[in-house]
């Protein structure tokens, strides 16, 4: 290998890594896209839901179940605890992201995290699948099995939920209430069923990307919060609303963390994240494909 | 058969009365016209009917069935469409979508009611696969009609379709309203336009929020009220 490929290597792998981390993040930016698309609920708590998901994947692993078989059940536990949410809390403030609705959010996060807190305890908890520890060769390049997993479940979940809302009857509702939630009632669709279904599906969307991402990312009850910046980030990128967008984002996203941590410091891997976060609300507000908001 | 009664109806937005104290009433197959210039009260009296606002007082009643309290989607559902003003049709669905999405079955399946509504406006038909929002304004007020239809309703309420279109196309909006009418269908038409006469059966002109005059299309046409502010006459 000549000079400059061995130099590029490094590049190249840091951008590898980072569109597989980066798909876990499109995945749980999705949901959080999806609740604010369809009913202008800026959802807070969605990282706490995702940190419940990778919670699943923990007590799975404690009964010796591979965290993979535990997908479906924390898919349905995060989606009946979104419905929830949603009848308790967010059925009132459809249709404007007030303060009150955000503070509503941030105090049901806290409750989330205290809650996780007197259960699992504080400490630090992981839960490697049955492809944990094991890395595959792509030329020069390696990569964690784990992340591919991930990704792969990340990627299917993520065209499942376009073609769920593209291809069928119940989508077809859900974007006609994200246009115009009065003239959808005034044809007789009604929008709280609508809502409340399309709010566990974000939530549930949450508890698939915990579940997958503590394969190789250890949890504590503070996770959640501390993944709601690249969620926000992605889907500002991407545009707040469309779902293809803030995958996309979340990739993006991946990959400037990882190419950051590898030319700067890891520590410092979200700095420019920040910073792109700033200028698109300055000069792109809408994203790169937020046709959706007004 | 009574398709509506509205009675001493009053709709307020705070301490701002919107509708005072309206009552009218009419059968199967009329088209009724609500009439009355801008702040009439006319949209808060469709709104309220639909379930988007409550009523302070007074009663909305379809047939046997009341009306009061019920959600715009159940509205709906008991067989009343409501094209609301400004068309509100949905930008990111297509054509097709915007059709199918509001089809409320009553005996005949979608494709049946679907065909139906592309041979009243064949210009549906073919910008179909188009997003909602690319159509031209008479296309979509003849969208939001179409929308409207797909529930099959039995009345079918429209409020100022004709605002914002060419005379032309106010005139070919207002020969599809007869034709919808013609097949069985009872409308209630809100307008601020005085040629939407030319269909009424009867009807009612409002000034803030009140009945002003009420009678069939005869009395209507004749009334000083709209020699006056409609006619220039």
């Amino acid at each position: 290998m000549s000079g400059i490929e061995t130099a590029l290597v490094p590049v190249g792998q840091a951008l590898l890594s980072g569109v597989l981390v980066g798909g876990v993040y499109g995945l749980l930016s999705i949901g959080f896209s999806l609740a604010f698309g369809v009913m202008r609920i800026v959802n807070f708590a969605h990282g706490d839901l995702v940190m419940y998901g990778m919670y699943a994947g923990v007590v799975s692993a404690t009964f010796g179940i591979d965290p993979l078989y535990a997908i479906p059940f924390s898919f349905l536990l995060m989606a009946l605890l979104g419905a929830a949410q949603y009848q308790l809390v967010y059925r009132r403030f459809v249709g404007f992201a007030t303060l009150q609705q955000l503070l509503a959010a941030i105090g049901l996060g806290l409750v989330l995290q205290m809650l996780a807190q007197v259960v699992f305890g504080a400490d630090t908890r992981s839960a490697p699948s049955m492809f944990g520890g094991q890395y595959l060769l792509i030329g020069p390049l390696f990569v964690s099995a784990a992340q591919v997993m991930a990704f792969v479940v990340a990627v299917i979940a993520t065209i499942a939920v376009e073609a769920l809302l593209l291809g069928t009857h119940w989508g077809r509702t859900v974007r006609a209430v994200a246009d115009d939630i009065e003239a959808a009632e005034l044809v007789g669709l009604s929008s709280q069923f609508i809502n409340i279904t399309a709010f566990a599906l974000a939530c549930g969307l949450a508890g698939i990307a915990g579940t997958i991402m503590v394969t190789y990312y250890p949890t504590d009850p503070s996770k959640g919060l501390s993944l709601m910046p690249i969620a926000i980030i992605a889907t500002t990128i991407g545009g707040l609303g469309s779902i293809r967008g803030s995958f996309l984002g979340g990739i993006f996203c991946g990959m400037v963390q990882q190419l950051t941590a590898m030319l700067w410091n890891s520590a410092l891997q979200d700095v420019p994240l920040y910073v792109l976060l700033l200028f698109f609300i300055a000069y792109r507000p809408t994203g790169m494909f937020g046709f959706r908001t007004e | 058969m009574t398709a509506l009664a509205v009675a001493n109806l009053t709709v307020s937005y705070g301490d701002v009365v919107a509708v005072r104290d309206v009552s009218f009433a009419f059968d199967a197959g009329e088209v009724f016209v609500l009439l009355g210039a801008n702040g009439a009260g006319k949209t808060s009296i469709l709104r309220c009917i639909s379930g988007l606002v409550p009523a302070r007082s007074g009663t909305t009643v379809s047939g046997e069935r009341s009306l009061n309290g019920l959600s715009p989607h159940e509205v709906a559902r008991a067989g009343i469409s409501h094209v609301p003003e400004g068309r509100r049709i949905f930008p990111n669905l297509s054509v097709e979508e915007n059709l199918t999405v509001s089809f409320i079955p009553r005996g005949s399946d979608r494709g049946t009611v679907l065909a139906a509504v592309y041979k009243l406006f064949p210009r549906l038909a073919e910008r179909r696969r188009q997003f909602g929002g690319t159509l031209s304004g008479g296309e979509q007020q003849m969208l939001a009609i179409g929308r409207a239809l797909m529930n099959s309703p039995a009345l079918l309420m429209l409020d100022e379709p004709s605002l914002g279109l060419s005379p032309v196309l106010a005139d070919l909006v207002f020969e599809r309203l007869a034709a919808i009418n013609a097949q069985g269908t009872t409308i209630l038409l809100v307008e601020q336009n005085a040629t939407c006469l030319e269909l009424a059966t009867h009807g009612v002109i409002l000034q803030n929020g009140r009945v002003l005059l009420a009678g069939d299309r005869a009395a209507l046409q004749d009334s000083d009220f709209v020699r006056r502010a409609y006619l220039g006459i």
